[in-house]
């Protein structure tokens, strides 16, 4: 029965049999690249200036600015 | 509260070598915290402002932002996952390794006062919960402050009041929390010892079948067993009850918490303080604290159970091992293997009953030195004082002139080779129990070792020879043929000092002759000492001891012994059921073979004398009664010298005692 399963899962398997520890250390790799990922996000959302028509006028705004904006 | 702080600490200590891990873990949940921030914030301007100024562009802005945060959002917090998974199975792997090495460390006393079952819940039960409580209850506790920390200063940002008010609510929840709390650890205190008590009494049970079938007792065990079930059971309620209380009151404090802020939320923005859009956000974030409050509670519920479980493992853990690690001992390699017993007394150390008393004896290279006494006697006691499985109340051993005491544990042992008196094979094949602690595998020696214990042409008849499974689960050996297997094992093993406690109990006599025929040369190259009742063996000995009343009564060889009519003449009649007469010619004849033998070696020996630095150890030694180390002081010689003085000085002096006697 297994043997009859194991082609199918193979990815699975494959990630079930690399040893923990560097499969550990890949992922903290991974989640260093994707940190890196976020803060670009970040940065780039920083400088995206939205329009907004408040009864004052127009208003620029960045998307945090915009959430944590009082009224 | 500082016994919470250790507990706290230790904790900490666990996960420091995972702190890489801990650390990225815990940034990814700071973020997801983060990132669960946003929504009600976007609820927030949808309705405040998106919808009101009809902004299609914005809102088209927003939904695709809140669908990268929703990304980021499950990729972070799966990534903490897995981390924390991680950290939690190796964890585990360490705790358990460290604890299973511990526990075969410490000295066979403390393994006395525990029961196995005890031990078995402990490395099983209890490190489970340790190891969850600080790889999954940690983390959740750190993030939920997180969270807590982090909507309230957001919901401070929105509205102050309104926020204040929500937060009036925590302390009441934590009160009860902890009152709940201390119950249940309570109760798991209770729930773990009556666990182990099951435990133990399974082991026992199992392990004693044979027993509780032949006294038919097996309907009395079974009832016995559901007494102890039963207590587990009640205490299973007990915990059921409360969780039940528990979770009644956490949803009504909860409801009604909900229900009024709902309505003051409702008066704040009807008395125009603030926006539609921010009291929604604010309910949102109240809904979201909800969860993590519960799990809160949960997990702080759990890490006080836990402490239960640390105090348990720390009990076993500062239990003080052997001295493996002493490095100031010496390394006994390539010994000539000479055991000497000086006045050594021993008694177990809670009780003051000595089970020896006094006891001093030479077991020399290449001599088969024999021990005998009734059971009870305290010959065990000796082999158990030479392996150090316990150390002398007074006096000291000798192995090759060194003090055992300063002598490295490891290679003490390494030298000495023991058949017990209950032998005990490891499930395994044949072959596995034969090279038990042995490196290196030489099969020649192997099969050696099997004929000379006679035990080579049965396992060659079994279907798998070598490899044949014994012990759990595979075949069932007898007495006598486990005890063959020991002793070949021993052989196998090959060191220096031979210990035969009681090893041919089990064996009929002729098996038992031919085994010491065939080892009779190789016990020249080693230091035998044998335990047993059998005259037909203690032929087989250089020389006897007789122990009885914890004291060496008597020595000898087995001839002088008889001859001497004490206490081993009447052990040995009592064994042999020979009448009076039969023995009173046994020992005319032993006398009339001295006679012979003196009247041939009638030549005049050697004066024996002692030296003057003999006669003066001695001198310091019997009438002071200093010790080695103060005599060395004063005869400037190391305290193991002198040890060897004076032995060979006493040596001398018994000598001279036979020839005065003669
Ligand atoms: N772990 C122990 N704790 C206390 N007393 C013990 C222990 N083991 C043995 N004894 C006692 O020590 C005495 C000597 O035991 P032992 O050396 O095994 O006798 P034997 O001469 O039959 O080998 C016995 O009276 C026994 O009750
Ligand atoms: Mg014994």
């Amino acid at each position: 029965m297994k043997q009859a399963r194991a082609p199918k899962a193979s990815l699975f398997k494959s990630l079930l049999d690399q040893e923990m520890g560097t499969q550990a250390k890949q992922v903290e790799l991974i989640t260093l690249l994707l940190l890196v990922v976020v803060i670009l996000v970040v940065l780039w959302l920083w400088q995206w200036r939205l329009e907004l028509h408040a009864d004052t006028g127009i208003i620029h705004l960045n998307v945090f600015e915009l959430l944590l904006n009082k009224n | 509260m500082r016994q919470r702080l250790r507990v706290f600490i230790i904790y900490f200590k666990l996960l420091l070598p995972y702190w890489d891990k801990s650390l990225l873990s815990l940034v990814c949940v700071g973020l997801v915290v983060l990132f669960s921030l946003a929504t009600p914030l976007i609820t927030k301007v949808l309705i405040d402002y998106v919808y009101p100024a009809r902004d299609l562009p914005l809102l088209s802005f927003l939904v695709l932002f809140s669908l990268l945060i929703f990304i980021f959002n499950v990729l972070f917090s799966d990534i903490s996952s897995y981390l924390d998974t991680f950290i939690h199975q190796t964890l585990s792997i360490d705790l358990r390794k460290k604890f299973f090495t511990h526990l075969l460390r410490l000295p066979l006393g403390f393994h006395y006062e525990k029961q196995v079952g005890d031990l078995l819940v402990r490395v099983t039960n209890d490190i489970d919960v340790i190891v969850d409580t600080v790889a999954e209850a940690l983390p959740v506790i750190i993030k939920t402050i997180m969270q807590l920390a982090a909507l309230l200063a957001i919901c401070l940002m929105i509205d102050v009041n309104l926020t204040l008010l929500a937060f009036v609510g925590i302390p009441v929840y934590f009160i009860q929390t902890k009152f709940f709390a201390s119950r249940f650890e309570e109760i798991q205190d209770r729930t773990q010892r009556s666990e182990s008590a099951v435990y133990t009494f399974y082991q026992e049970k199992m392990s004693h079948v044979k027993t509780i079938k032949s006294f038919n007792q097996e309907i009395y065990e079974t009832d016995r067993l559901i007494d102890k079930l039963k207590n587990l059971f009640k205490l299973a309620r007990e915990n059921l009850f409360m969780s039940l209380f528990n979770s009644f009151f956490d949803a009504s404090l909860i409801t009604v918490w909900t229900a009024f802020l709902t309505w003051y939320g409702g008066y704040r923005v009807i008395t125009g303080h603030i926006s539609i859009g921010e009291v929604m956000a604010i309910l949102m974030y109240l809904g979201q604290i909800h969860q993590p409050f519960m799990d809160f509670g949960t997990v702080y519920k759990s890490v006080v159970k836990s402490f239960v479980s640390i105090n348990r493992l720390e009990e076993i853990m500062q239990a003080e091992p052997e001295a493996y690690q002493d490095t100031k001992t010496y390394l006994l390699f390539d010994i000539d293997g000479e055991i000497i017993f000086d006045r050594i007394s021993f008694r177990y150390p809670d009780s003051d009953e000595y089970i020896l008393k006094d006891v001093s004896f030479v077991a020399p290279p290449g001599e088969v030195t024999a021990i005998c006494g009734a059971s009870g006697a305290g010959k065990s006691t000796i082999i158990d004082l030479i392996l150090r499985f316990i150390d002398a109340s007074e006096g000291t051993i000798f192995i090759d002139n060194y003090g055992i005491k300063q002598v490295s544990l490891m290679t003490l042992r390494a030298n000495i080779s023991i058949v017990s008196q209950d032998v005990i094979i490891f499930s395994g094949t044949i072959r596995e129990n034969l090279q038990y602690g042995c490196k290196v595998v030489d099969k020649d020696k192997m099969v050696g070792a099997t004929k000379a214990a006679e035990i080579h042409d049965f396992i060659l008849q079994l279907p798998k020879g070598y490899d044949t499974q014994i012990g759990e689960g595979g075949l069932a050996l007898s007495g006598g043929q486990r005890q063959r297997l020991s002793i070949a094992r021993a052989l196998y093993r090959d060191v220096k000092i031979l210990v035969l406690d009681e090893a041919t109990s089990a064996l009929d006599s002729i098996t038992e002759a031919k085994i010491f025929d065939n080892i009779k040369d190789r016990l020249k190259q080693k230091t035998v000492l044998m335990i047993t009742h059998r005259p037909s063996s203690l032929k087989n000995a250089n020389k006897i001891y007789v122990i009885s009343d914890n004291k060496l009564t008597e020595s000898g060889s087995f001839d002088d012994l008889i001859s001497q009519q004490g206490e081993f003449y009447k052990f040995y009649q009592a064994q042999l059921q020979e009448s009076d007469e039969q023995m009173a010619e046994k020992v005319e004849l032993l006398r009339l073979k001295k006679k012979i033998a003196e009247s041939e070696k009638n030549k005049p020996s050697l004066p024996i004398k002692l030296s003057n630095l003999e006669k003066q150890v001695l001198h310091l030694y019997y009438e002071d009664k200093k010790t080695y180390a103060k005599i060395g002081q004063e005869v400037g010689l190391e305290a193991y010298e002198v040890a060897r003085v004076r032995k060979s000085a006493w040596e001398k002096l018994e000598q001279l005692k036979e020839l005065e006697i003669s």
